[in-house]
């Protein structure tokens, strides 16, 4: 009996963490739908201005960053995956770091990624303590 | 009553002696755990991004560069400094040359693609702290190109079809003067895309041509011999590696075995994967860090690589094997 229940369990766990699974292609979706409104809420007085959002421009493209929230371009595509640097990341990664370092509200951010479409990190920050974890895991490393 | 005194004493040196061969190589790759130590790092502002490296033979310097700068950096000192700043405007690579007697200054090339439309792409030597620029005379510089100890030699692909669905590339190398780097040519399991599918390395029997897509497959070219290793991710995988998207940053040789690395542009996973010498698949490591490897020196055992975190740091590491566990 106690065998059946754990088995039933275990199937409805495998079903909800196949549902989780599959949700992020939807939301990327919708996220990227709903881009314009978010750019919208960043060029203007928007509410996020002088929270955790940034605007500004990139190589000749205006773009719209929020700590936290995913910043869409349908430009950005799998096939720019070559835009990559040795430590395994896009390029425009620095780029937009490197902007948005001064960018107001960020220091009271704590989620501090920018995702594009393609749910590929596009700027990313990090605590000193992450850091440092990030240092200490790597100090040795067995394969 | 000394009897179980010597015992332990006979224990203590096989104990000893384990140690010591392992820490001296004995142990095989095929047998063994890869340990890499840090042993030395280089700190750059954090807004740098680190395109490539490569270790001096003598293992007492390394080079790495970005988009518009190629900095040398010696062990003995902690500051990274720029190579010929004013003539570098866009590296494509750069390799150690030659290096002299201890102490002395080290030779460098440079593949330098100029400003766009405005220069021709160029060699940059830089030796006796002087900077001489000479035109560059092999096949399109934007091409990956890894350097021997004969010259530069670069890879270009072309779309061979595929038979029963499966795509191959024929990968084709050329020394700068326009000569092939060997008779054999190197055909991987992708279907071609552009001269970014792949990158090359260099490793001390020949040239290495990895894929950056699933498989992440790869061969080593040896310029006039027939041993020619080649790996790939085992099939199965490849759900989990299309899921998200993963590229392949390259594939560098150990003085046993291979080790490739892989990233997820969605997150901070990188898998760091170990081949044996013949190219069969052993193992990964998962590791959640911005990592890559730009450079090995299987003779010295020394690895070359770059961790950014809320900075940019090149990294020395030593490598040991480690015998293998009861459940390995």
């Amino acid at each position: 009996m106690l065998t059946k229940k754990i088995s039933n369990w275990m199937i409805a766990g495998a079903i909800i963490l196949g549902v989780a699974a599959l949700t992020p292609d939807t939301v990327q979706a919708q996220w990227c739908e709903t881009c314009d409104s978010l750019t919208a809420e960043c060029t203007s007085d928007g509410p996020y201005l002088n929270d955790s959002c940034y605007s500004g421009e990139w190589g000749g493209i205006s773009f719209c960053v929020s700590w936290g929230r995913l910043w869409c371009d349908p430009r950005i595509t799998r096939a720019q995956s070559t835009s990559v640097g040795a430590d395994g990341a896009l390029v425009r990664e620095r780029t937009f770091a490197s902007v948005t370092s001064d960018a107001p509200g960020t220091p009271q951010s704590t989620f501090q990624h920018v995702r594009d479409c393609k749910n590929r990190i596009v700027a990313r920050a990090y605590s000193a303590d992450e850091a440092e974890d990030m240092r200490r895991r790597t100090e040795s490393i067995v394969i | 009553m000394r009897r179980p005194r010597a015992r332990s004493y006979k224990g203590l040196i096989a104990i000893c002696c384990t140690a010591w061969i392992a820490a001296n190589g004995r142990v095989s790759a095929q047998a063994g755990r890869l340990v890499l130590t840090e042993s030395g790092r280089h700190v750059m502002p954090g807004h740098i991004l680190v395109r490539g490296g490569a270790l001096s033979p003598r293992g007492d310097a390394s080079l790495f560069w970005s988009g518009d700068t190629v900095w040398v950096a010696s062990t003995r000192h902690a500051e990274a400094r720029a190579v010929c700043p004013e003539r570098i405007r866009a590296p494509l690579g750069a390799a150690f040359v030659s290096t002299p007697a201890a102490g002395g200054a080290p030779v460098i090339e440079i593949i330098d693609g100029g400003m766009a439309g405005a220069d021709e792409p160029r060699i940059i030597r830089f030796s006796d702290d002087q900077c001489r620029a000479t035109a560059w005379t092999g096949p399109d510089p934007s091409l990956p190109a890894a350097r021997d100890a004969a010259g530069w030699v670069s890879a270009s692909g072309t779309d061979r079809g595929g038979s029963d669905g499966i795509p191959t590339t024929r990968v084709s190398l050329v020394r700068d003067g326009g000569t092939p780097f060997s008779a054999s040519s190197v055909d991987l399991p992708i279907a071609w895309s552009d001269s970014v599918a792949i990158s090359v390395s260099s490793g001390p029997n020949g040239i290495i041509v990895s894929s950056r897509q699933f498989p992440f497959a790869w061969s080593a070219a040896a310029d006039g011999s027939d041993r020619t290793p080649a790996g790939r991710i085992p099939a199965g995988n490849e759900t989990y590696y299309a899921s998200d998207p993963w590229i392949g940053t390259g594939v560098f040789a150990l003085d046993s075995g291979f080790v490739q690395v892989l990233a997820d542009l969605a997150s901070d996973r990188r898998h760091l994967v170990f081949y044996d010498s013949s190219g069969a698949f052993r193992r990964r490591r998962v590791i959640d860090v911005p990592f890559g490897i730009l450079d090995t020196s299987p003779y010295r055992r020394q690895l070359l690589a770059v961790r950014r975190t809320d900075r940019v740091e090149i990294l020395t590491y030593e490598w040991t094997w480690q015998p293998p566990r009861a459940r390995d």
